[in-house]
């Protein structure tokens, strides 16, 4: 446990969750314990998900098409939802990457603009 | 919501419970105990209702079902607390009644189309003195037809005079009347139509005939349907009845007079110079004209009229605007000054309000820490206690109508007759969504402190706390904040009432020149035949007074000189601050001096007297002699003039011995100066005294001019007694109305009540400001009370202690009067300040008292501290009372 606490942790920026999301389903589809579990373990445990905003996020993907929903089960085999990649979703994923790395190249260039090499 | 959504939102609780189950193995696998496992992965989800709001929120209108929601909860916790829900619902009912009160009374006067078909095409047309350019000056008939000729942004410009109040005799006894004069195309031009019979067409510019209005129809006819045709009298002339109009035609708004008189219009031409500026014209725009376009045109028609008729029109302005407003625009200042009136006592409402909701927000701190605690949001919390507050603004609000239905009436009753009818407007749209706006407003005003406080609250503050709230300074801060605003405020509103109750004062102590007490007075309109000849065929332009005039007037003397109680009567035409007075105002010239030319003719108020009158009047005759009985028909013709003609026309000689000759008759005779008087007040009380003039009656020229036809025939009659009793004044009633029975009678009184009434405008005034002073007053004691009873059961404790360590209880009470002054001082100091800015609006209804007057801020800062630490008293003697025992054994 005190390990864990004494890590940098990182809250998320705002709408850095959605694209998270996108980008963990793109491997597969799955349900949202997993997902959550992903986005914290790719991210070193740096990146601090409060799990219960995860489902208001899936919903918010659902309804804007980006992913779809299925009944499935759980390794517990339980009744479990997994989500899934739509076509569009995959789209958004692109475009909202490309974004993502200019927005970020840009703040690191100002953050450190003589230190480019490292 | 879809289907869809509905299915993932009803899974949601599994799969949320799914989520945990999986983490709490996974917690379980490195090494932790169940229950240690359980707790880490419920922290790590975090706020599991928030996640399931917020999902169910992705999909819905969530404001609207919130919004509904917390309606529901609003009403449920008002119910729960009928006192504090009462209380606060009838403070807004007030503060929100007032402001729809006075609203309506805007919204009627101002506001409302007028009930003409095309009414945005019908425009006042008047004229001005740039000097004055707020004021609407009246045209004469000749001015209507010039204006009428600009065909190109008119359709037409037609006239109306009046309402004049005269006699019509007929039928055993007369009848006082109001009289419209009016251009007989006017009704048509408004599209008012005709109830029974037809409109006269236009010819020329003479009498044309009657009609009567549907109220006075139903009034004196009874309705019935064979009254055209009927001759009615009245003084300036007689006629058929040729029509009765619609309903409701009332043009001023201040209730439909009874007869129209029609006239054909004038032909510029003809109607020559001097013409007399009495008259209103109104106008109707050409299709797609434009006021602006309008007023363009007119203000080169003005400039070619100035260059052809310099005397009548030189240096004057002509103004179009819309009819409302050149009908009622003058009434805005005084209106939106009680708007914003009501609006500061609204402003009180609402601080007493926020006060009640901070406590309540004490005495709830614990259901709002544990709404926190279970994962309520700021935001959230912010808007459902706002909704609450609108839900009470908006009960408030629904009272406030009612208040209003009663208030409007109110006003209209409290109102001087010349103000716009307000009653009988019916309440609209605009007043409804004045009302809303002002709930919305109100509710957010007083709700957004109260709200913003408590959901700042500290979740584990008040869970812990058990019942001994301690009330943090920052609070008792917000509130003390509010109890100085509302002093402050309460303060600027009394200053203006108590400068209101000043000028009235000043204005009823003005001395008007006579002395009022022991005075009964009585009008009296001589009508028919018998006293007036209005058709004497040589001579229409002049009507003919007959004997009999005079006949009575000496009779009624003689006959009065004879009743018990009587000391002495005389004669004047116009009681002196009379209501609707129609004084001669002749010009004159004065003997070997060259004549000037008519329109720079100097004019003065002239009245015929009989012998006596200065006496009974108590206006002291200062040189030379009154008129007395020596000036007979045959003896030489003589006059008195006050002071102010005295100084304007003789400033540096003596104008006794000089003569003058008057110009309203061609039957006048020069007249000596035989002696001045001091002036009177004839106009009002606050006005300067006019250049007056005053003859015997016996020494009047047979025929005059029309117009002036009125100051003849009429004559107020004064009696000093020696004790004024409701007989006597019985008795000068019956005795002159047996001597003239078909005319009219009225206006029998003390004269004492005229001064009175000549000062209505400054008792409304003083009136309604007072009023609402008084309700600012009462809501800041209210609030003074309020926040000492609250600040007092917080600092029971604290006292209770102070007690047991000795204190005495005049010095607890101290201690609490103390804090008392201290918010109140600080209140009136931040009032006065406020005052010197705001009260210098108000000069304009003042009289001999300044904006700033010392004493009036002097009078009402003491009555304020009065009031304050007389509501701060009550729960300073509580706190006295506190059983230091009580107290430790609390501890």
């Amino acid at each position: 446990m005190s390990t864990r606490e004494e890590k940098e942790r990182i809250e998320l920026l705002q709408g850095t969750l959605d694209l998270l999301i996108l980008r963990t389903l793109l491997l597969g589809s799955a349900h949202g314990h997993a997902i959550a579990k992903a986005i914290e373990f790719n991210s070193d445990e740096v990146l601090q998900v409060e799990q219960g905003s995860l489902y208001p996020a899936l919903h918010r993907l659902i309804k804007r098409g980006w992913i779809s929903v299925e009944d499935g089960t759980s390794e517990n085999n339980r009744r479990a939802k997994f989500y899934r990649l739509t076509a569009k979703g995959r789209k958004q994923l692109a475009a909202e990457t490309s974004k993502w790395e200019k927005f970020a190249g840009a703040i690191a260039r100002i953050l450190r603009p003589t230190e480019e090499h490292e | 919501m879809k289907r869809r959504a509905k299915r993932l939102l009803s899974d949601l609780d599994q799969e949320i419970r799914e989520h945990i189950e999986l983490a709490t193995q996974e917690n379980i696998a490195r090494g932790m105990t169940p229950e240690e496992a359980r707790h880490a992965a419920l922290r790590k989800f975090g706020n599991m209702t928030r996640a399931k709001e917020d999902a169910r929120e992705v999909w819905t209108v969530v404001w609207l079902e919130q919004f509904v929601q917390d309606i529901r909860f609003a009403l449920r916790g008002l119910r729960r607390t009928p006192a504090f829900t009462a209380v606060a619902i009838l403070t807004l009912a007030i503060g929100i009644g007032a402001n729809s009160t006075i609203f309506s009374a805007i919204n009627a006067v101002l506001l409302r189309p007028l009930p003409y078909p095309e009414q945005d095409r019908l425009v006042r047309v008047s004229i001005y003195n740039p000097k004055y350019p707020r004021y609407r000056g009246e045209v004469s008939w000749t001015d209507v037809a010039h204006w009428g000729a600009a065909k190109e942004v008119f359709e037409q410009v037609e006239g109306t005079s009046g309402p004049d109040v005269v006699a019509m005799s007929g039928g055993g006894s007369g009848e006082r009347v109001a009289v419209l004069q009016m251009n007989a195309l006017l009704p048509t031009m408004l599209g008012v139509k005709p109830f029974l019979g037809s409109l006269p067409t236009d010819e020329k510019h003479e009498a044309l005939g009657f009609g009567i209005s549907y109220e006075f129809w139903q009034r004196h006819f009874a309705g019935d349907p064979h009254v055209l045709g009927k001759t009615i009298f009245v003084d300036t002339g007689s006629g058929p009845v040729m029509v009765v109009l619609a309903p409701h035609f009332d043009l001023l708004e201040t209730g439909p007079p009874d007869i129209f008189m029609f006239h054909g219009s004038a032909n510029p031409a003809e109607s020559g110079i001097g013409d007399p500026r009495w008259v209103m014209a109104i106008g109707k725009l050409k299709r797609a004209v434009s006021v602006q376009e309008a007023q363009a045109a007119m203000d080169v028609v003005e400039q070619h009229l100035a260059r052809v008729f310099p005397e009548e029109y030189k240096g004057m302005g002509v103004r179009v605007e819309p009819l409302r407003q050149g009908l009622f625009g003058w009434s805005s200042d005084f209106l939106y000054l009680l708007l914003a009136v009501v609006g500061f006592v609204l402003l009180i409402a609402c601080a007493n309000v926020a006060n009640l909701l901070l406590v309540r927000a004490d005495s709830r701190r614990k259901e709002i820490g544990v709404r926190v605690a279970l994962g309520a949001g700021r935001t959230r919390l912010i808007r459902q206690l706002l909704t609450e507050s609108i839900v009470l603004s908006f009960a408030g609000g629904l009272s406030g109508l009612l208040v209003s239905i009663w208030g409007i009436k109110l006003f209209d009753l409290l109102s001087p007759n010349w103000m716009p009818r307000t009653a009988n407007a019916p309440m609209d749209a605009r007043i409804l969504l004045f009302t809303f706006g002002v709930c919305i407003l109100t509710g957010i005003v007083f709700g957004l402190v109260p709200a913003f406080r408590a959901s700042r609250s500290d979740v584990n503050e008040s869970l812990r706390g058990e019942g001994r709230t301690t009330g943090s300074v920052s609070r008792q801060r917000t509130r003390n904040i509010l109890v100085i605003a509302e002093v402050a405020v309460a303060l600027v509103l009394l200053i203006c009432a108590g400068l209101m109750i000043n000028t009235l004062t000043r204005v009823l102590r003005t001395n008007p020149g006579f002395n009022p007490n022991q005075l009964i007075t009585a009008q009296v309109r001589l009508a028919g035949d018998k006293y007036i000849d209005s058709t004497d065929p040589d001579h229409l332009d002049l009507n003919v007074i007959h004997p009999p005039v005079e006949l009575f007037c000496r009779q009624v003397l003689e006959r009065l000189q004879g009743l018990p109680g009587v000391e002495a009567a005389a004669f004047v035409d116009w009681l002196p601050l009379a209501q609707d007075t129609q004084h001669a105002h002749p010009g004159f010239r004065i003997a070997g001096q060259a004549p000037l030319l008519s329109a720079e003719a100097p004019t003065i108020l002239l009245d015929s007297i009989s012998p006596g009158y200065f006496r009974v009047m108590g206006i002291p005759v200062l040189r030379g002699r009154g008129i007395d009985e020596q000036d007979t028909e045959s003896a030489p013709w003589v006059v008195a003039i006050n002071e102010s003609m005295a100084h304007q026309f003789w400033p540096k000689q003596d104008p006794i011995g000089q003569v003058i000759t008057f110009d309203n008759s061609p039957d006048e005779r020069p007249r000596q100066i035989v002696g001045i008087v001091k002036d009177v007040k004839d106009y009002g009380l606050t006005r300067e005294s006019m250049p007056e003039a005053f003859v015997a009656y016996t020494q009047l020229p047979a025929r005059t001019v029309p117009g002036w036809t009125e100051a003849r025939v009429h004559k107020s009659l004064v009696v000093r007694t020696r004790f004024v009793s409701k007989e006597l004044m019985e008795s000068v009633r019956k005795t002159i109305a047996d001597l003239a029975p078909d005319s009219a009678v009225y206006g029998v009184t003390t004269v004492q009540q005229t001064v009175s009434s000549a000062a209505r405008v400054w008792s409304f005034f003083s009136q309604l400001l007072g009023l609402f002073a008084g309700v600012a007053l009462l809501l800041a004691a209210i609030g003074v009370y309020g926040v000492m009873s609250y600040s007092v059961s917080q600092r029971s404790h604290e006292i209770g202690l102070r007690m047991a360590l000795g204190a005495q209880r005049r010095q607890v009470l101290g201690l609490v009067l103390r804090q008392a002054v201290i918010l109140s001082l600080v209140g009136v100091g931040i009032g006065a300040a406020s005052s010197f800015v705001l009260t210098p609006m108000l000069s304009e209804f003042l009289y001999g008292v300044k904006p700033h007057d010392a004493l009036t801020l002097t009078l009402v800062s003491l009555l304020l501290i009065g009031v304050t630490l007389f509501a701060s008293y009550v729960p300073a003697r509580r706190a006295a009372r506190i059983d230091p025992m009580e107290t430790l054994r609390h501890e």
